[in-house]
């Protein structure tokens, strides 16, 4: 068996050996590359790595899990068929995540997004605790309750704002990457945000 | 230093004002209680956000992903269009060398009023007799054919080439705006 360490690529070709295990050790860019040299079976082991981060970037758009799942298989699916365009020195989530908001953001564009209405400014400040982490079961009741009125205040955002609070937010984008992926120009970029934070602030402050 | 001016609180935040405005904006902290609350809460918020755990996932995906792979028809890919179309004129051109010349019983036209005088001067360059014989000999059941029989020759001939070439470029095309729209 110990050349299928060193050549786990043909390990598929040994009914005993678990595929999972095959792959686990290999990075990403070389699974990618695999993939490429025609052992599609490699995609799967990517898959199995990228897949919660996926789709928690469509959950997050969308806030249907039903949607986001569909969506992060939809993602996986075209990424498997762009693979020749994936640059395998660079790193595979990002690339992916960035697949998966496009499919998002398309989706939403098509679509009438639910919106809240923000009108006064308040220029009120609010200090943002977070709850504690112990087992204690209010605490965690808390932390729940806490954790959906987030995801309640993103899905509140218009569809562009929310796109720039996942991409800088979660996705740790820089504004220039922020800007190359939404085709925006960086100054729209600043305002996005800028308005992003504000709405998501006062709506965070206007349901406690 | 007076107040921070609205967008600031945000490059500040995201480590984009320069040197001497971030030290100018730190110096204004420590004096100004409103600014600071200003930032404190923005900052807060942001943190709570970045904090917001994963979604468990509810489903596995890489079965019904390979499965889809396995079954879905492939799209013409770019490489494939490329080459196809890089054939396709190769073999026009060679097509075009081999049968021109003999059609229309050219010597190799290689000698001209712009060639050096030198090669002028050499013996006039023609086709090898063995090749012009090859190339009579492949092109001449062409010889027997009609006028309305050469006419429906080239007209299929350039339709199918029309036909095949706007499906390569489609192909071509649809693969590029798929890369640009998904993977930028």
């Amino acid at each position: 068996m110990e050349w299928i360490v060193s050549q786990p690529w043909r390990a598929h070709q040994q009914p005993a050996a678990e595929p999972s295990d095959a792959w686990s050790h290999l990075a990403d860019g070389r699974l990618a590359t695999l993939v490429g040299s025609g052992y599609p079976e490699a995609y799967g082991e990517l898959v199995r790595r990228h897949q919660t981060a996926v789709y928690n970037v469509a959950y997050r758009l969308v806030g249907e899990r039903e949607e986001a799942l569909d969506l992060a298989q939809e993602a996986f699916v075209r990424a498997y068929h762009l693979l020749a365009s994936f640059d395998s020195e660079r790193p595979f989530g990002p690339w992916i995540n960035r697949i998966v908001t496009n499919l998002a953001l398309n989706g939403l564009a098509r679509r009438r997004v639910p919106t809240v209405s923000l009108d006064a400014a308040n220029n009120t400040t609010t200090a943002w605790t977070l709850p504690d982490d112990s087992a204690d079961p209010e605490r965690l009741y808390l932390q729940g309750e806490h954790q959906a009125r987030l995801r309640q205040a993103i899905l509140a955002l218009p569809a562009a704002y929310r796109a720039v609070v996942e991409l800088r937010h979660f996705q740790e984008c820089s504004y220039e990457e922020i800007a190359a992926t939404l085709e925006i120009p960086l100054s729209d970029v600043k305002s996005r945000l800028f308005r992003a934070r504000r709405r998501l602030r006062q709506w965070l402050e206007e349901h406690p | 230093m007076t107040h921070f001016a609205p967008e600031q609180f945000d490059l500040y935040l995201d480590n984009l004002l320069e040197p001497a405005e971030r030290a100018a904006a730190d110096a204004h902290l420590l004096v100004c209680s409103a600014c600071q609350n200003e930032l404190i809460s923005l900052r807060d918020m942001i943190a709570a956000l970045e904090a917001l755990p994963p979604d468990r996932l509810p489903a596995d995906l890489t079965g019904p992903v390979l499965a889809r792979i396995a079954s879905a028809p492939r799209p013409w890919p770019a490489r494939l269009a490329q080459t196809a179309l890089a054939t396709q004129a190769v073999i026009v051109l060679a097509l075009s060398a081999w049968l021109v010349p003999p059609l229309l019983d050219w010597p190799l036209p290689l000698v001209g009023p712009t060639l050096p005088a030198w090669l002028e001067e050499g013996p006039t360059p023609t086709i090898p007799p063995e090749l012009a014989a090859l190339a009579r000999a492949g092109i001449a059941p062409l010889d027997a054919l009609g006028l309305w029989q050469w006419g429906l020759i080239l007209t299929l001939a350039g339709a199918a080439w029309l036909v095949t070439n706007r499906l390569l470029l489609q192909g071509l095309m649809r693969s590029r705006r798929s890369e640009r729209g998904l993977s930028r």
